[in-house]
């Protein structure tokens, strides 16, 4: 046998394999990706089935009596805030929040649109705060998350908002939302959550960052920036131990 | 050093990686977390990662070595590369969670640890056995 019909059979092998691993790398992230809705804009995913089943009350989500609280302040614009959303929220509502030992709340700051001159984030803080009044802020803020588009691009448009609203899905009112997100009633909810993140952090917020601690007490331990899930679970399973 | 040796060290590294796999997916249907020398384990075995369109990752590795040991034992050219591509498979998509261990996840499951180092040996020892000629495989080309 020649020296290139011995390559050959390995070089179509090492093709082959190279192939298969981009494509397993691609599903895996796809598999908890993004399914496209109905409507072919806006990405459902699998946030309906991570949230299902978990109780939601205006910015909580999970037991009220839940051993331990994380509050979460983040701007649906930033894009660690959706990577944090995307790859360590599930399994932290999969392993804490589902079986009622840690409950989190939702404040959304709006840290991007100064910046930039837009009102991307405070669009979509609104809708979120609207669909608090429903009880599905979560299911809201993450589809958000899930959508995310470059920074004070604009892409919080109208149509944007009621794909996102229509995309919650049954037991919602998308127009009552969208209608709500646009009045003052969700005025004092946005100050309390910019108030909090003063209160707590400093006028100098950097998102995401998040506060833990025991349910009905102040949350001690501050974690800033979408760290790896491992510092979440260490804190959480340290603080569960006490 | 000749083709049956090499097919050998591939059908045991394998088996280790085999082995590997399967108690990770053992563990995974039973729910329990797996017995680790570090904390990492379970919280990778609880990370979204863990799992592909609902299937454990640990089951895809577990049928991913029980081919390449089949293709050990079937002797035809065809079946014996097609076991190689799954070596170097098991290399880079363990290479690719090593990865996701060190910066999305932030802990090393030792188990996983082993898998990639079993998956690292593998891969040249599979090339050399797909380099080394096999009297019957030539035969059954011809």
């Amino acid at each position: 046998m020649s020296r290139d019909s011995k390559l050959a059979p390995v070089l179509a092998v090492v093709g082959g394999a190279i192939v298969l691993v981009v494509a397993l790398v691609v599903a895996l992230q796809l598999s908890h990706g993004s399914k496209k809705s109905s409507d072919g804009n806006i990405a459902t995913d699998s946030i309906a089935e991570m949230l299902s089943g978990i109780p939601q009350k205006g910015i909580e989500l999970g037991n009220p009596a839940a051993k331990l609280t994380l509050v979460e302040f983040s701007d649906p614009q930033c894009p660690y805030c959706g990577e944090w959303a995307r790859n360590t929220l599930p399994s932290l509502v999969a392993k804490y929040v589902r079986t009622g030992k840690l409950r989190i709340e939702y404040r959304g700051v709006n840290v991007i649109d100064p910046n930039t001159g837009g009102s991307d984030s405070d669009r979509m803080i609104r809708l979120a705060q609207a669909a608090g009044l429903q009880n599905k802020l979560w299911n809201v803020v993450e589809l958000e998350f899930d959508n995310q588009a470059a920074e004070g691009s604009g892409y919080a448009t109208d149509a944007f908002l009621r794909g996102i609203a229509d995309a919650v899905g049954p037991g919602f009112d998308a127009g009552k939302a969208v209608s709500v997100s646009n009045t003052n009633a969700v005025v004092p909810m946005l100050n309390a959550a910019q108030t909090l993140a003063e209160k707590k952090i400093g006028k100098r917020l950097s998102t995401p960052t998040f506060l833990l601690g025991p349910t009905g007490s102040t949350q001690t331990e501050k974690i800033v920036g979408a760290q790896p899930l491992a510092t979440f679970t260490d804190a959480i399973d340290a603080m569960l131990k006490k | 050093m000749t083709e049956r040796y090499l097919r050998w060290a591939v059908a045991a590294l394998a088996l280790v990686g085999a082995g590997i796999a399967g108690y990770l997916t053992y563990t995974h249907f039973k729910g329990s977390p797996p017995v680790c020398l570090t904390s990492g384990c379970e919280v990778v075995q609880n990370s979204r990662w863990s799992k592909l369109f609902g299937i454990p990752v640990a089951l895809l590795g577990l049928l991913t070595y029980l081919s390449i040991i089949a293709s050990t034992l079937i002797r035809h050219p065809l079946v014996k590369q097609a076991g190689v591509m799954l070596a170097l498979v098991a290399l880079g998509f363990n290479a690719y969670l090593f990865y996701i261990q060190e910066h999305e996840i932030g802990r090393y499951c030792t188990w996983c640890i082993s898998n990639e180092i079993v998956s690292l040996i593998l891969a040249p020892v599979a090339i050399a056995w797909l380099l080394f000629e096999d009297g019957r495989d030539q035969r059954a080309v011809t």
